[in-house]
């Protein structure tokens, strides 16, 4: 939270945010835990793609 | 009249080189325009145009030299039997339509790439300079090095652009892309010199290894979304591979 430099508030309208779109999931035990579900996965992949792809051309 | 400088033996090789370039012409164009609808980013849009109309470009040769070279039996019909001339000069016509679609296509792509990293010009100059590119497809039909003098000017402009981006960015992608882009200017400083056919074999050997890079550079990118990031990030989903690398 505080690497992202966000407030509580923020994070949790992102977190919410996130697990409509099923791109993480909140896993319930003695603490809850949050997880990048596999579309999370895949979606950051292609991010990161195309970062790379912008960054080689410059763009 | 000579219509492709191309040795006989190497015959059927070059349209092969052509269909590789096209491919990964194609992957890019691709790319480019799965980014766009990921980030709606225009730039990355013009260069999937680019990209795209060097790729029909190949895709036009492609068609004219196949017809041109596996067709035979239907020039020689004519031929045998004295068609009269103007069935004759429609193949013709076909032929050099085929290459000026090449040559145009070929010359609007590279413009399309070279643009994109520059300024917004005004329209009048854009609209000029489409205009030009369309007079040398048309004079440049006799005069194969007009054409290859022109293609390569752009390439050295596309190879700049890159190497200033290299030099800001430092990221080892962009020195591939630059050296494949030089390897193309090197190939068509051969082609405006390719009287003898042993230089167009090789010109065209130079540019297949470029379109190689260039595939080796589209490989490098996908890769890095899949494995560099994924283990600096140390990221983990839920599913049954939960905690798996991919």
């Amino acid at each position: 939270m505080y690497k992202a430099n966000l407030s509580h508030t923020q994070m949790k309208i992102y977190i919410d945010n996130l697990t409509k779109k099923g791109l993480i999931g909140k896993e319930t035990g003695k603490s809850t835990e949050i997880t990048i579900t596999k579309k999370g996965r895949d979606l950051m992949i292609k991010y990161m793609q195309m970062r790379e792809f912008e960054k080689t051309f410059g763009v | 009249m000579k219509i492709v400088l191309t040795p006989d033996w190497f015959l059927g090789k070059d349209v092969l080189i052509e269909i590789f370039s096209f491919i990964v012409l194609f992957i890019f164009c691709y790319l480019c325009f799965k980014n766009y609808k990921l980030n709606k980013n225009k730039k990355i849009l013009y260069l999937g145009i680019g990209f795209g109309l060097i790729g029909l470009a190949e895709l036009a040769t492609i068609f004219t030299k196949l017809v041109l070279y596996y067709d035979n039996p239907f020039t020689q019909t004519i031929g045998d039997i004295m068609v009269s001339y103007d069935v004759v000069n429609s193949v013709d016509i076909f032929y050099h339509l085929g290459f000026f679609f090449y040559r145009l296509l070929m010359l609007l792509g590279l413009y399309a790439i070279y643009k994109m990293p520059v300024r917004k010009g005004h329209m009048e100059e854009s609209l000029l300079t489409l205009f030009f590119i369309f007079l040398l497809s048309i004079s440049s039909r006799d005069m194969s090095y007009l054409f290859h003098l022109a293609t390569l000017v752009l390439l050295a402009l596309i190879t700049k652009n890159y190497y200033m981006i290299y030099t800001e960015n430092a990221s080892n992608n962009t020195r591939i892309l630059v050296f494949a882009f030089s390897l193309l200017c090197l190939s068509n400083v051969i082609f405006i010199a390719s009287n003898v056919e042993a230089m167009f074999v090789v010109a065209n050997l130079i540019g297949l290894a470029s379109y190689i890079i260039l595939l080796v550079l589209i490989i490098r990118i996908l890769k890095y979304g899949t494995e560099k990031k994924q283990n600096r990030h140390n990221l983990r989903h839920t599913g049954n591979n939960q905690g798996t690398r991919g």
